[in-house]
């Protein structure tokens, strides 16, 4: 007893750890994407968001119904998500990141709820696309789309129930691109970041300047 | 998708405002017409009238109101102060959605135009649900 | 205009001219049509295309003096619709969505083909820009070339050449995704 006593708060802490782990208290359909970010040093571009509940609610906020039609269908869009979390890199060359990368968010996919509606796969230039849905029931919970090429491995996990017509529908509005097309060769390189955290290019600039 | 300026003159071609539209044009026609026979009354706003009667009265109201409205004035101003701080950072918050949903919305048309596109030979494994 | 047509209407705005409101009421006839669709096709909505219509031949009624022709007349009328359609598009706040009172007229059998491409290009054609939109609507609707076009919006004629060319790829882009939207509803 006097043990236990003792050393309350470090089993406190384990229980914490273990209980925090179990899938049941992760927030549902949020993938763990940490084990991508050692892919920001070999990008050439990388987009790093993390748009947390708190975060979507300030922005959606700040979006007026009465100043702009879109910024209503955005706000409207976002109203109920519990997260946004995307990580998008793109590579000046091929082979940058390894098969157990992918293969590591696919794996989170297999769970329960989760169910691949679209996958496109092209062997000849090893193209890998995937849109999943998580549904609860009739509703959806969640969406993941993981695009994995030669030279870009992009995932996107939208937490909480997203209403793919509207989304779709944002093509040409609120700053979204209206062209559908392959993506053009030589794209300017841009600079994206987190809140905290430098990008990979800016990372490469630091390291050359060392040098 | 395909189409020719053949279906595009079909797609446009005139279509008559149905039975009634003129009708209803000559009946605005001559609403107008006798609306112009009518003289115009003149209007005259309540503060000029106010002035012409208790000309010391309006002069006190007037700097009351200039005084109420300078305090709430200041009061506002401060309020504004705040109120910007907060927007800075609903802003910043609004820009990274703009980005994110820039991000989804161009690789969810990405996929999907590549699954609508791509012939159909032994390579290629689609999958719909 | 078919001389037939023009004789036509050369008579009745004499005849206007001398106060017959009847004359008027036919002038209205023969040119409602194509007030009316400039204003549908560019407003993808009846009433305010209606609304707009009445007020055209209202403002015509108080200005027929100045109607020098019948070619006069049908320049003026187009002028001063496409005008009105402009500014009446920037009222009305951008919508995406047909409401129900505002669905397409029963059109009845489409002459031409595909009915369901002949919605979708409609649909397509009212959401481009405000001067595409008109270009095209002047173009394959008034059957109109580039230097008409360019009078009546006020325009040099080779931008309106290049903007008829680029409207057109848009307008296949915008079907593809249109196209795009419904494999995604069909899916989602």
């Amino acid at each position: 007893m006097m043990t236990v006593l003792k050393h309350w708060p470090r089993i406190f802490l384990a229980l914490a750890l273990t209980f925090a782990t179990l899938p049941g208290f992760a927030q549902p359909g949020k993938l763990e994407l940490k084990n991508l970010d050692k892919l920001s040093d070999k990008a050439s571009e990388v987009n790093d968001v993390t748009l947390d509940q708190s975060l979507l609610q300030l922005a959606s906020a700040f979006l007026s119904k009465e100043r702009d039609p879109d910024e209503a269908e955005v706000k409207d869009l976002i109203k109920n998500l519990k997260g946004i979390y995307i990580k998008s890199f793109e590579f000046d060359k091929p082979n940058q990141y390894s098969q157990a990368d992918v293969e590591g968010i696919r794996a989170q996919l297999t769970g329960p709820g989760w169910q691949r509606i679209v996958q496109n796969i092209e062997k000849k230039s090893g193209e890998l696309n995937e849109i999943y849905l998580l549904k609860q029931g009739e509703q959806v919970a969640g969406m993941t789309i993981l695009v994995a090429e030669p030279n870009e491995l992009t995932v996107v996990n939208i937490v909480g129930p997203i209403d793919m017509q509207k989304l779709g529908e944002l093509s040409g509005h609120f700053g979204i691109p209206d062209d559908i097309g392959d993506k053009p060769k030589n794209k300017p390189k841009l600079k994206q970041r987190t809140e905290g955290t430098t990008s990979s290019t800016e990372k490469k600039e630091a390291r050359d300047q060392k040098k | 998708m395909h189409f020719s300026e053949y279906d595009l003159r079909a797609a446009l071609k005139r279509k008559d405002p149905g039975a009634g539209f003129t009708q209803r044009v000559m009946a605005r026609v001559n609403q107008a017409e006798s609306k112009a026979e009518q003289p115009e009354r003149k209007r005259t706003w309540w503060w000029s009238r106010m002035w012409s009667l208790h000309p010391v009265l309006a002069g006190a109201l007037a700097v009351l109101l200039v005084v109420a409205a300078a305090s709430m004035g200041f009061v506002r101003y401060q309020q504004a102060a705040q109120q910007r701080q907060e927007a800075q950072k609903a802003r910043a918050a609004e820009q990274q959605v703009r980005l994110a949903l820039r991000i989804t919305n161009t690789k969810m048309n990405q996929v999907l135009q590549r699954v609508n596109t791509q012939p159909r030979d032994n390579s290629i494994r689609r999958e719909t649900l | 205009m078919d001389q037939g047509r023009q004789l036509r209407m050369q008579d009745a705005l004499k005849r206007c001219a001398q106060g017959d409101s009847m004359a008027f009421a036919e002038i209205v006839q023969e040119y409602q049509a194509m007030v009316f669709s400039i204003g549908w096709h560019y407003l993808q909505d009846r009433n305010l295309a209606e609304d707009v219509g009445q007020e055209v031949f209202l403002e015509l009624y108080q200005k027929m003096a100045t109607i020098e022709s019948a070619a006069h007349l049908t320049y003026w009328l187009r002028r001063v619709t496409v005008n009105r359609c402009i500014d009446q598009g920037r009222r009305k706040k951008h919508r995406r969505e047909l409401a129900l009172e505002d669905a397409p007229e029963p059109a009845g059998r489409e002459p031409h083909g595909d009915p369901l491409l002949m919605g979708r290009l409609r649909e397509t054609v009212a959401s481009l820009p405000e001067r595409q939109r008109m270009m095209v609507v002047l173009r394959y609707q008034e059957e109109l070339g580039p230097a008409e076009i360019a009078e009546l919006l006020e325009m040099p004629v080779n931008t309106v050449k290049s903007s008829l060319h680029r409207t057109l790829e848009e307008l296949r882009k915008k079907l593809s995704r249109k196209l795009l939207g419904e494999i995604r509803y069909a899916l989602f």
